[in-house]
């Protein structure tokens, strides 16, 4: 039998022995859990909620539209893609308007030529000729059943659309969207690279890299008419994203800290006063030959298992709180971590006290007056 | 000396003092024969329980030394020592000392976990022993629950459980009634008959009297 499964055994003995102190401790430890899910918990929830919201409207995007005779070509998106900091770049050429073959007379959507990749799904439909995809609200205008059906263009042309789009929530300007995939997978602009663009659209890595992305492109439209583009940059929402997330990155943190110190003081106390009033047993475990080791480590492994305990109610407890008053829950990775840190806290509490307990001499606890 | 031929346990001049005091046991040299009762007798506060807390290696000597088998033990690290009262001491203390918050039969099996005895093994002696003291009955009751007669004899099961080659008790009798003192001295005359080294400190005559060999210290030892 493994010498931890023992540890155990005695540790839930001594914890079922020692009513008071470990009631005490699983419920010092729920509290501590609860307290920094209503409060951090909270805010963090309601931090991812702004978050998102602010990501949806396009924090890392960097869009630029140009006249078709702007001299913004399809070959910018494969130098584009070469630069680090950059986690996607789509291009779209000049809009053609286009029906549904079957409904001369039906609502037009715009058309386009596309290159790079959008939303994770390449824009590459490689020896697929006269090939088109659409976005869902494309798809309904067109009244296309199962999502396939021909398309004509004003200019008498005919088109398949084989494939759905999923639009992003950076492109959604776009609506309705449906595109000409360009043919060639080893490069974006695949063999029309000198076809103009009418819009660009350029994703950062991460939204504080919206300003050095935003100079990049800049730099690579030199070749362009610059009276006939327009650049919109998401930098303003970047900024406010970071300011919300310094802000409440900085109060969670201290708040926490604050819980966790006051937490791991009364674990100290109450194990001290348990160790205090039952210093005769631990004298006693020494004389009768525990090591000073053993003494801390059943302490610890006794703290660790009321701790666990005090932390699963603790977490549901809290978060049955939030969901009760209709609070923003926080993530599992948040949760976890609160339930890590509350049997990290108690068992940092617990030290003092089982060190104590270990250099409890055997002489002065046992001899009879 | 070698260590076959060497007594079980021995003291050689032994001192210890308590912080800015004389010594309470000065200079003390004996040995302890296997299968032999030793009774330590004396005054109260000459030494008694000290000198049985130094053999049982509970305090360190301020000089001198503790054997085991003639090997010296007291200056050995805190976890040998500790290692050797599991394995090799038994010990009774006055007042019994169980843990009030568990079981009679928690409190016979306490000591394997020290020496990483299997649980189920020292069940299985632990209810022999309780058994052969009659207090099987008593084996699920807490402390707080039996008698303090009740109480020595599951300390004497406690400290029989490993069969120690060592066998120490601090006044073992001393709230006792005659008849249970009785079982608690025969107890301890089959320990030492089974090849055990029983040193006592006591004040009881009756101790004294079943003992092979009588110690008796004076003021400052």
């Amino acid at each position: 039998m493994s010498a931890m499964f023992v540890l155990g055994r005695e540790a839930v003995a001594s914890a079922r022995g020692q009513v008071v102190t470990s009631v005490l401790t699983v419920a010092m430890v729920a509290g501590m859990c609860v307290a920094v899910l209503m409060t951090t918990g909270r805010t963090a929830a309601a931090e991812d909620a702004a978050l998102a919201e602010i990501d949806a409207a396009g924090t890392r995007s960097i869009v630029v539209r140009a006249d078709a005779d702007a001299r913004l070509t399809a070959n910018v998106i494969d130098r584009l893609q070469a630069v680090t900091e950059i986690d996607t770049a789509i291009g779209f050429g000049p809009i053609v308007d286009a029906r549904n073959a079957q409904v001369p007379d039906g609502p037009k959507v715009p058309l386009r030529n596309g290159y790079g990749t959008l939303d994770g799904r390449s824009l590459v439909v490689p020896d697929l000729p006269d090939r088109a995809l659409a976005s869902t609200e494309a798809i309904q205008t067109l009244g296309f059943r199962d999502g396939l059906g021909a398309l004509r263009t004003d200019t008498g042309h005919e088109l398949v659309v084989s494939g759905k789009l999923e639009v992003p929530a950076y492109a959604t300007f776009l609506e309705p969207l449906v595109v000409i995939p360009s043919s060639k997978p080893d490069a974006p602009s695949g063999t029309r690279p000198t076809d103009p663009l009418t819009v660009l659209i350029v994703l950062a890595d991460s939204p504080r890299h919206v300003a050095p992305v935003s100079d990049t492109v800049k730099s690579l439209l030199e070749a362009a008419d610059e009276t006939k583009i327009t650049m919109e940059t998401s930098q303003e929402l970047a900024t406010i994203r970071t300011a919300i997330q310094g802000e409440l990155g900085s109060y969670g943190r201290g708040t926490v800290l604050v819980i966790l110190a006051v937490s791991a003081a009364l674990v100290a106390v109450n194990l001290l006063t348990l160790v205090s009033i039952r210093r005769k047993d631990f004298g006693r475990r020494r004389a009768l030959g525990a090591t000073r080791s053993l003494i801390v480590a059943l302490l610890l492994t006794q703290t660790a298992l009321l701790a666990g305990i005090g932390a699963l109610v603790g977490v549901a407890g809290a978060l049955t709180a939030l969901s009760v008053t209709g609070s923003p829950l926080p993530g599992p990775s948040f949760v976890i971590a609160v339930v890590i840190a509350a049997v990290l806290t108690a068992l940092l509490g617990a030290l003092l006290p089982a060190i104590s307990a270990a250099r409890k001499d055997p002489l002065h606890e046992l001899r009879v007056p | 000396m070698t260590e076959s031929t060497a007594p079980v346990l021995s003291a050689e001049d032994l001192t210890f003092a308590y912080a800015d005091g004389d010594p309470i046991v000065a200079e003390w040299t004996t040995t302890f024969e296997a299968g032999t009762t030793t009774a330590i007798t004396g005054p109260s506060g000459c030494g008694k329980s000290t000198l049985l807390y130094l053999l049982g290696l509970m305090l360190q000597p301020s000089a001198g030394h503790v054997m085991l088998r003639g090997t010296p033990v007291d200056a050995l690290r805190d976890a040998e020592r500790a290692r050797l009262r599991a394995h090799t001491f038994g010990f009774v203390f006055q007042d019994a000392a169980l843990d009030a918050t568990r079981t009679v039969l928690d409190n016979v099996i306490e000591t394997a976990l020290y020496r990483r005895q299997s649980r189920h093994e020292a069940i299985q002696t632990a209810y022999e022993l309780l058994e052969r003291f009659g207090v099987e009955i008593r084996e699920a009751h807490r402390p707080g629950q039996i008698s303090g007669g009740q109480a020595q004899r599951i300390a004497l099961c406690r400290a029989m459980l490993a069969d120690p080659p060592v066998f120490l008790a601090d006044e073992p009798t001393g709230n006792l009634d005659p008849a249970t003192s009785e079982t608690v001295i025969q107890a301890l005359r089959d320990r030492a008959a089974d090849g055990a080294c029983v040193v006592v400190a006591t004040h009881d005559p009756a101790v004294v009297e079943a003992c092979d060999r009588r110690i008796r210290l004076g003021a400052a030892s």
